[in-house]
C-alpha cells in the first residue's frame, strides 16, 4: 500500500472525571471523538478497519496526567493547530488537547514518568520509608506475583505544602506505577493513607529529556 | 462536596467510571439559573440503565427547557454501595454530584417488576424515606414510569405518582405544575390533587382498595379529583413527538453501546402473550425521511460506528425494504454498522437481503415461541414453519451456519407434543443446511432459548395462570431427554430460572398489599432480583410468609373474566371485552390478523377518533 498519511501526536490533559476513564476505554473515547469531527482521519486497513489511535503511554485508572500524548494519522495534511481546536470541540470536557506536533522520539524511548502527589498522611514518615535501606514490593503482573526491591527506582523530592514529586520508572520494558509505592507503604508500615491526587506531570526518555 | 470524598472511595471500586459522569452529551447546567431538579433514576446498573432509549429521550426532552435540569442516577453495584455507606455518601446525581434528596422529582423508569426492590435501595442510599406517608413535604416528588405502570399497584405505597403511557408531553406539563407550586407555594396534598387533573397522571393515594374475603379485589374508590379511569397518554402524531439529536456517550462499555433510532411504536401483531404488543398501542410510524435525518444527526454528535433500528417489530415498518436502501447508502460510506434486530429477512427481496448482508448482520434469531401451528395460533404468533425455513435457507446460502430460537414454556393449552415439535422444528433446519449445497463450511449450529410463559396485565392471557414449577421443570425435562437423544452437539438449549420466573409472575399480576411484602424482602436484603447471583428466592419466601400472603394465589391461580383486576382503573385505550374475546379465541385456536390486514376491533380507535389504518388503500401486504 503506497498511501501517504500524515502522522500527528497531540498532547492531553486528562483530568477530573476524566482520570477513571481506562486504558482501554480511552481509546474508544478517543475514536468517538475523531468521529465526531471532520478530520480525514486514516483507518487501519482489512477486514475490520478501524480509526488508528495509538496512546503512548497509559495512564493508570485514577491518575491524572497534564502531558500525556497519542498519535493519530492524517490522510490529508492539517495544520496542528486546527487538529486541536477541532479535537476540544468534540472531547470529554477534563480531556483537553494542548498541542499537536510531528511526532519526533518513539515511544520505546520513554524511561520514567514525574508524578505529582498529594497525599493525607504522615509525611515525615513516608520519606523515611523512601530513606530505608530496601523496600520489598510485591508487584502483581499478567504472569502473577514478581517481588522486587523498590528502593532503587524511588526517587522523591522534598516535599512543599503537603505536596512533592516522584519519579517512577515507566515505560515498554518496566513500569512501576505510584499505587504499587503507597501500598507497599501501607503493608509494611500498617498505616493508612490517603490518596488526594496523583497527577503525571513529565515523561522523561532515555536521554533524560522529555518525551516530544 | 461530593466530588472529593469520591475520589477517595473510586479507586477501590470496580469500573470507577460509571459512578462519575462527565461524559460527552452529559448536560450540565448553572443552577442558579434552574427552577426543577430532576433526578432521573433507572433501578439497575449503569450498564443497563445507559442502554434504554426511553432515559434518553426524557433526559434530552426535560433539558432542552431551559430553567429545568434532568441528571441520570443508576443503581450502584455492592461494592460501590458499601463504600457509599461506609463513608455517607448519599445518592447523587452523576452530572452535578449532589445529593439527589434535594431534588425537586427523583423519577424512575420501571422497565421490569424485578427492580423493584433496587427503588427501595435507591431511595434508602438517597435518605429519603421509601413509603410515599412518611414524605410530608411536597419535594421531592417520587414518581414512576414505563411499561409497569400499567400495574403499579405493588409498589404503590412507595411512590406519589406515576406517568401512564408515553411521557413526552405529560412530563413537561407535570414539571410547569411544580415549577407554579414551587412559586406560589402549596402542599404535597393540593400538589397531589392537581397533578391527578392531568390525564395520564396516576396518583395512588387517591383510590381506596377494598378486598373480598377470597382475596381478591372487590373495589377500587377514586378520592378527590382522582379521575375513576386514569387515561393512558399517547403521542397521536408520533412522527413530531420529541427525539433526541444527542445521547450521553459513556466512558465505559455498556450493554448496547450504540445510537438508537426508534422508527415505530406499537405493534401490528397482537400476540396473545405479548404485553407490549398491547400496552403500546395503536401503531405509529416515524416517516422515512425524519428517521435517516436522526441516524445521520446521532452518528454525527455521538461518533458511534453502530445504529440499530429500534421497535417492537421493525420488518412492519410499511416502506421497510426503501428505508434500509437509503440507509444503508449513508451507513455503508460511513463505515457505521447497521444493526436491525429481530428482523424477518423472508419477506424481504434479494436485493434487500443482500444489502443488508453488506453491513455486518448480528446472526439470526427467531422467536417462533411455540413449536407446534396449533401452539403459535393460539398464542397468535403469526410466523409459520415455512417462514422460518425460508428465512433460515436464505441466510445459509448467504454463509450463515448459526440459529437462535426462542420459545416459551408453560403456554395455555400447552402439551408433551408441542415440546415435541421443538425438536422437530430444530431437526428441519439441521436438515435443511445439510441439504444446501453452497452452505459454509462449518457444522451448523442451534441454540434453544427457552423462557417460561409469564402471564401479564392488559394481555388476553392475563386471566391465565403460570406453570407450576413441576410441570415446567418435567417439560424442560422431556426437552432436554430427546434434545439429547440426536444431535447434541448440533443443539444447544437454555432457560430462565423458575425462582425468577414466579417472582415475577406475582409482582406482574399482585396488588396494592404487595408493598409491604416488596418492603420486608427489601429490609431483609433483598436487591438486584434480576441478577442470578444476588437473587434470594428463600427471603422473598419468608416476606410472604411474614405478611401472610401466598405466591400462589398470584401467579397460580386462574382468574374469572368478571374479576375485579388490582389494575382496572388503569385505561389502556382499548376495551377489556376484547381481550376476553381474544382469551376465547385462543382456547379455541384462532387467530386474529394483524391490525394492518383487518381490523381486530379492540375498541382504540373509538378512542382515538380515527381509524388505526387507511383500510381502503388496501396495500400489498409484504
Amino acid at each position: 500500500m503506497n498511501e501517504v498519511t500524515y502522522p500527528v501526536r497531540i498532547f492531553f490533559s486528562k483530568l477530573g472525571r476524566a482520570k477513571y476513564i481506562s486504558a482501554l476505554d480511552l481509546i474508544n473515547c478517543i475514536q468517538r471523538a475523531l468521529r465526531r469531527t471532520d478530520l480525514p482521519v486514516w483507518h487501519t486497513q482489512g477486514f475490520n478497519p478501524h480509526t488508528y489511535v495509538n496512546i503512548n503511554l497509559p495512564l493508570a485508572l485514577g491518575t491524572e496526567g497534564l502531558c500525556e500524548s497519542m498519535d493519530i494519522k492524517l490522510c490529508e495534511k492539517v495544520e496542528h493547530a486546527q487538529v486541536v481546536e477541532k479535537l476540544n470541540a468534540v472531547l470529554p470536557r477534563d480531556i483537553r488537547a494542548v498541542r499537536a506536533a510531528e511526532p519526533i522520539k518513539k515511544h520505546t524511548e520513554i524511561e520514567k514518568s514525574v508524578y505529582r502527589i498529594a497525599v493525607d498522611c504522615d509525611i515525615d514518615k513516608l520519606f523515611d520509608f523512601f530513606a530505608s535501606d530496601s523496600i520489598p514490593a510485591e508487584k502483581k503482573t499478567k504472569k502473577g506475583v514478581t517481588e522486587l526491591d523498590l528502593k532503587p527506582y524511588i526517587q522523591a523530592d522534598k516535599p512543599r505544602d503537603g505536596e512533592f514529586y516522584l519519579t517512577l520508572p515507566s515505560g515498554c520494558d518496566f513500569t512501576v506505577n505510584p499505587s504499587l509505592v503507597f501500598d507497599t507503604y501501607e503493608r509494611i508500615t500498617g498505616d493508612k493513607i490517603d490518596m488526594l491526587s496523583i497527577t503525571r506531570v513529565r515523561i522523561l526518555c532515555k536521554d533524560g529529556k522529555d518525551f516530544e | 462536596m461530593l466530588k472529593d470524598k469520591l475520589d477517595k472511595i473510586l479507586p477501590k471500586v470496580q469500573k470507577p467510571a460509571r459512578y462519575i459522569g462527565g461524559e460527552v452529551g452529559s448536560v450540565v447546567k448553572d443552577k442558579s439559573k434552574v427552577d426543577i431538579r430532576y433526578a432521573f433514576c433507572f433501578p439497575d446498573t449503569y450498564d443497563i440503565g445507559m442502554s434504554h432509549l426511553g432515559i434518553k429521550i426524557l433526559y434530552a426532552l426535560k433539558n432542552s427547557v431551559p430553567n429545568y435540569w434532568c441528571e441520570r442516577v443508576f443503581m450502584p453495584l455492592p461494592d460501590m454501595e458499601e463504600q457509599m455507606r461506609a463513608n455517607d455518601i448519599p445518592l447523587y446525581g452523576l452530572e452535578s454530584l449532589e445529593p439527589i434528596k434535594d431534588f425537586d422529582f427523583i423519577g424512575f423508569t420501571l422497565q421490569y417488576e424485578l427492580c423493584y426492590t433496587n427503588i427501595l435501595e435507591m431511595l434508602d442510599l438517597a435518605g429519603v424515606p421509601v413509603f410515599a406517608k412518611d414524605r410530608k413535604e411536597l419535594f421531592p416528588i417520587v414518581m414512576g414510569g414505563g411499561p409497569c405502570v400499567c400495574n403499579a399497584e405493588p409498589i404503590a405505597d412507595f411512590f406519589d405518582l406515576f406517568v401512564l403511557g408515553e411521557g413526552e408531553e405529560v412530563n413537561l406539563e407535570l414539571l410547569a405544575l411544580a415549577e407554579k407550586y414551587k412559586k406560589n407555594g402549596g402542599g404535597k396534598e393540593d400538589f397531589l390533587n392537581d397533578a391527578a387533573k392531568i390525564e395520564g397522571i396516576y396518583v395512588p393515594s387517591l383510590y381506596d382498595i377494598s378486598y373480598n374475603e377470597d382475596g381478591t379485589v372487590k373495589a377500587i374508590i377514586p378520592k378527590g379529583s382522582a379521575p375513576a379511569k386514569v387515561k393512558k397518554r399517547i403521542i397521536d402524531d408520533f412522527d413530531k413527538a420529541f427525539s433526541p439529536d444527542y445521547f450521553v456517550v459513556p466512558f465505559t462499555e455498556i450493554v448496547h453501546d450504540r445510537s438508537v433510532v426508534e422508527v415505530l411504536r406499537g405493534c401490528i401483531r397482537g400476540c396473545r402473550f405479548c404485553q407490549a404488543g398491547f400496552i403500546y398501542r395503536p401503531f405509529r410510524e416515524k416517516s422515512k425521511e425524519n428517521i435517516i435525518r436522526q441516524v445521520k444527526s446521532l452518528a454525527e454528535s455521538t461518533g458511534y460506528d453502530e445504529v440499530s433500528l429500534s421497535s417492537l417489530s421493525t420488518s412492519d415498518y410499511s416502506d421497510i425494504e426503501g428505508l434500509l436502501c437509503e440507509l444503508t447508502e449513508y451507513t455503508d460510506a460511513k463505515g457505521i454498522n447497521l444493526s436491525l434486530p429481530s428482523l424477518r429477512i423472508d419477506k424481504f427481496s434479494e436485493e434487500v437481503v443482500q444489502r443488508i448482508k453488506s453491513v455486518r448482520a448480528s446472526g439470526l434469531t427467531f422467536a417462533p415461541e411455540a413449536g407446534s401451528q396449533r401452539l403459535r395460533d393460539v398464542i397468535n404468533k403469526n410466523i409459520t414453519e415455512d417462514s422460518i425455513m425460508k428465512s433460515c435457507r436464505i441466510a445459509f446460502e448467504s454463509g450463515y451456519s448459526s440459529v437462535k430460537l426462542y420459545f416459551m414454556l408453560g403456554l395455555p393449552t400447552e402439551t408433551l407434543e408441542d415440546i415435541d415439535a421443538i425438536k422437530a422444528l430444530a431437526d428441519k433446519i439441521i436438515e435443511l443446511y445439510y441439504s444446501i449445497p453452497n452452505r459454509g463450511k462449518r457444522g451448523v449450529s442451534i441454540s434453544i432459548s427457552i423462557s417460561t410463559f409469564i402471564p401479564k396485565p392488559f394481555t388476553p392471557f392475563e386471566y391465565e395462570p403460570l406453570a407450576d414449577k413441576q410441570t415446567v421443570s418435567e417439560r424442560q425435562k422431556h426437552l432436554l431427554e430427546i434434545t439429547g437423544s440426536k444431535g447434541r452437539k448440533k443443539i444447544d438449549v437454555s432457560w430462565s430460572h423458575y425462582d425468577t420466573t414466579l417472582l415475577e409472575a406475582v409482582l406482574a399480576r399482585g396488588d396494592r398489599r404487595l408493598s409491604a411484602v416488596i418492603f420486608e424482602a427489601w429490609k431483609s436484603g433483598c436487591k438486584l432480583d434480576g441478577w442470578g447471583e444476588y437473587f434470594k428466592p428463600e427471603l422473598w419466601a419468608k416476606a410472604f410468609e411474614k405478611c401472610g400472603l401466598d405466591m400462589s394465589f398470584y401467579a397460580h391461580r386462574k382468574r374469572a373474566y368478571d374479576e375485579v383486576m388490582p389494575w382496572e382503573h388503569m385505561d389502556m385505550l382499548f376495551s377489556r371485552d376484547f381481550l376476553v374475546e381474544e382469551n376465547k379465541k385462543a382456547h379455541l385456536g384462532i387467530t386474529t390478523d394483524n391490525c394492518r390486514d383487518k381490523c381486530a376491533g379492540c375498541g382504540l380507535n373509538k378512542t382515538l377518533g380515527r381509524p388505526c389504518f387507511s383500510y381502503g388503500s388496501k396495500k400489498e401486504d409484504k
